[in-house]
């Protein structure tokens, strides 16, 4: 079974994805996606470390 | 009682979140400028977004209901379906608290400073700043109601 921060870390990624589409479709002009993309690989990178450093906490072990 | 206030707190934050994401769509649909990147979606979507543009032109809204508050709720939005995933700050969720607000201020600041695509306005920062208040308060808020429980239980 997935550990619960896992989960929160792939829903809070899917969430910030979703934000960051959604500003960028509130800009005018093309340019912005390069920034997103930018971001979004920034996150993806957080998200891998973050499973890759996540220890069980005090109440899953 | 305490587990079906925290699931009731964040399914009210959920319900309240969706809403102002919604709102948030529809004033961009409704009042602001064609040229914007999500209207090259929507332009497929049907005469409907131009009878809502229509109805919407024949309103007197406010400058800032129409420019600046769509953002502040976009913030705001985030940030509530953030707490209602992770329901606490901490080491682990800092960075997904902070993105979007650090993204925000960030595009306003870029607008002014190096000529982002866009117009930098105080009253976005403003409307920034309320949505970040709001969340803190709400956190603080559900953090007093559960102390409140426990020291009753």
């Amino acid at each position: 079974m997935l550990k619960k921060n896992v989960v929160k870390t792939i829903l809070s990624f899917v969430l910030a994805a979703v934000f960051l589409v959604s500003a960028c479709g509130s800009i005018e002009g093309p340019e912005i996606w390069i920034y997103a993309s930018i971001i979004g690989v920034a996150l993806i990178g957080y998200a891998v470390y973050s499973f890759v450093s996540d220890k069980p906490s005090a109440d899953e072990t | 009682m305490r587990e079906l206030l925290k699931s009731k707190a964040r399914r009210i934050e959920l319900v309240l979140a969706l809403v102002l994401f919604l709102a948030e769509g529809f004033l961009y649909l409704t009042f602001r400028s064609t040229e914007l990147n999500m209207f090259r979606l929507y332009e497929h979507a049907g005469p409907w977004v131009n009878s809502l543009r229509e109805w919407g032109s024949s309103l007197n809204m406010p400058y800032w209901v129409r420019y600046n508050l769509p953002d502040g709720l976009w913030l705001l939005s985030y940030l509530l379906l953030v707490d209602a995933i992770w329901n606490r700050f901490d080491k682990m969720s800092c960075v997904w608290y902070l993105i979007m607000p650090a993204i925000a201020f960030g595009s306003e600041l870029a607008q002014v400073w190096w000529g982002l695509t866009g117009t930098a306005d105080m009253m976005d920062f403003v409307c920034y700043a309320g949505a970040v208040a709001v969340t803190l308060i709400v956190v603080y808020s559900k953090n007093y109601i559960r102390k409140r429980i426990a020291a009753y239980a």
